[in-house]
């Protein structure tokens, strides 16, 4: 009888082991045909920019809660921005909003705000940020049921994490409920990831799907936030399905952009990294953190400033006129932790060198982003005032001599939101000290929030570009509350 | 750093710059447009507006300057 009972046991754990073995990541859906006026890009979710008002570019770094809270309180402050607009009429900058481009943490603040922006405000802190989203994972990673699955190679721990990030923060909502919301009602969303077998950024747009010969509608919003925060070591690559069947020919730009010997080196190795998708042997694309290759979102946008090969080229609409005044906002959540580790002679364990082998490439990478932009954006300018300097010169000289138009009509602003610029050495050193998990305390949350707003208002940069948008307009005065930095950082010397 | 280019034409049309329409190659006066690209090797078109097309050019545009950009010259054929 005793016999009977564990080979009947023997037997039920056998059967889970075959049907949980069988589990396998959600499928991206197949995409027949390329059409460029449906699916998830910039021209079908974005109506034409007025060249008056501000084309606004948000970027949202990595950093676990500490980069989703810090983007938030960037949001909040927006929403206060209230400024004149040549019409007279009053407008808020959050609405001038047209792009968010983000990374890991950052993507969840990004995602909610593009699927529920009218309870965005009320909702995320509730839902996200003030959640202990790493207990939850951590719980969900010891439950029997989850070990079965395991055992299939076709389902890990992120697969895991993006179940849970679909049931309990996005409701279940897909790039196609993006797709359904009134045209221009809400940003741009493109949320990076790393393609890890090209070493390239990946971003969660239907051109890029396009290449994927797969349809982006199909995929579910928590998919996508889970391979831009797929955190090295904790959690295994994301995979997507690449079908390449003959759905349509790669972008024009592609072809003349591969001869190696006429063009840059930067334009080649985009053109080969969005060929690479239609080799033969690209069966399926594995994912991890967009930090690995852009930790604070700003590539997609300074490829899109920079060039008309990107899908969303802000380098087109100047073409056509569209774009009169540029603002690019960057929420950078980097830290700088001291280390005592060269105080002694015993090297440091696997632990620490894990985690600069992990945060070291990326921090590096986004110091190079935040100086590509600060630079194309000075070269810019620089440009716009040797040819207005030529036309005064000609006009003085050879009055009777044509002007030469000048194609650079833009306004440039660039701000970088970092810890790094707040004036307090104390609260600068505890900010930076905050740790890049799921998980923080609700007033290292607040304390967060309030930073965004007071670097936003005490911004040299933002301040400039608002002035020239509007001179009445002046920023507010935000005050961190001493108590709350005493509460969170009492630890910090 | 962005290269500059105009496209020269008898005819007014619209500048297509590998396969994307970057706007009229004219101003009403008849001003040439400069038109902005990323440096490298791109295939330019002219959609003129009679509805005539003229033969895309590959050309390799690089060491441009606002006030002298590079002339890519049509005929609305």
């Amino acid at each position: 009888m005793r016999i009977a009972n564990i080979r009947l046991k023997l037997i039920c754990v056998v059967i889970a082991t075959i049907f949980a073995g069988c589990a396998h990541y959600p499928d991206n859906p197949r995409l027949l045909s390329v059409s460029p006026s449906t699916g998830y890009r910039y021209s079908v979710v974005r109506q034409q920019p007025e060249k008056d008002k501000p084309f606004l570019i948000l970027a949202f770094s990595g950093g676990g809660t500490r980069a989703a809270a810090f983007s938030f309180g960037l949001m909040e402050e927006l929403r206060q921005v209230v400024y004149a607009a040549k019409d007279g009429s009053k407008r808020k900058l959050l609405d001038d909003v047209e792009i968010i481009s983000s990374v890991s943490g950052g993507s969840f603040t990004a995602a909610y705000y593009a699927l529920f922006p009218e309870r965005f405000f009320n909702e995320f802190p509730e839902r996200f940020l003030k959640a202990d989203v790493e207990s939850a994972l951590f719980w969900r990673l010891w439950n029997p049921y989850n070990w079965f699955r395991f055992v299939s190679k076709d389902f890990s721990r992120i697969d895991m994490a993006d179940e849970y990030y679909n049931d309990e923060i996005f409701e279940k909502k897909s790039f196609g409920d993006l797709l359904s919301k009134p045209r221009g009602s809400i940003p741009f969303l493109v949320l990076n990831a790393t393609d890890i077998s090209i070493a390239h950024r990946f971003e969660f747009t239907q051109d890029q799907f396009d290449l994927l010969c797969s349809d982006l509608d199909g995929v579910k919003m928590s998919r996508a936030v889970a391979a831009s925060s797929d955190f090295p070591v904790a959690f295994a690559p994301l995979t997507l399905n690449n079908y390449k069947e003959n759905c349509g020919a790669l972008p024009k730009w592609i072809e003349p952009a591969l001869d190696r010997e006429k063009n840059p080196k930067r334009r080649y190795a985009e053109a080969t990294a969005a060929q690479s998708y239609r080799d033969s042997d690209r069966r399926y694309v594995h994912l991890m953190d967009g930090g690995l290759s852009d930790n604070l979102g700003l590539r997609g946008p300074f490829q899109a400033v920079t060039t008309n090969d990107s899908p969303w080229s802000i380098l087109k609409l100047a073409n056509l006129g569209q774009l009169g005044r540029l603002m690019v906002i960057a929420v950078n959540a980097k830290t700088t932790k001291q280390r005592t580790w060269d105080e002694e002679s015993r090297p440091p364990g696997i632990g620490a060198v894990l985690t600069v082998v992990t945060n070291g490439p990326m921090d590096d990478v986004s110091s190079d982003s935040v100086e590509m932009i600060e630079d194309h954006f000075g070269q810019m300018k620089q440009l716009a005032r040797t040819v207005d300097s030529c036309n005064k010169r000609i006009t003085k000289d050879c009055p009777n001599a044509k002007q030469i138009i000048n194609p650079i009509i833009t306004d440039f602003t660039f701000a970088e939101l970092t810890f790094d610029d707040i004036p307090d050495p104390r609260l600068r050193r505890c900010l930076q000290e905050l740790p890049t998990t799921f998980y923080l305390p609700r007033k290292t949350v607040e304390l967060l929030r309030v930073a965004a707003g007071y670097l936003l208002m005490h911004s040299d940069d933002f301040v400039t570009g608002m002035k020239r948008l509007d001179p009445s307009w002046s920023p507010r005065e935000v005050v961190i509350d001493a108590k709350l930095i005493d509460e969170v950082c009492h630890s910090t010397p | 750093m962005d290269e500059f280019f105009q496209c020269p034409c008898s005819g007014k049309g619209d500048v297509i710059l590998d396969g994307s329409n970057e706007g009229p190659n004219k101003d009403d006066a008849d001003n040439l447009l400069p038109k902005q690209c990323n440096a490298g090797q791109h295939v330019i078109s002219l959609e003129c507006s009679s509805g005539r097309r003229c033969s895309p050019k590959q050309v390799e545009i690089k060491d441009t300057d606002p006030i002298s950009p590079m002339q890519v010259a049509f005929q609305c054929e």
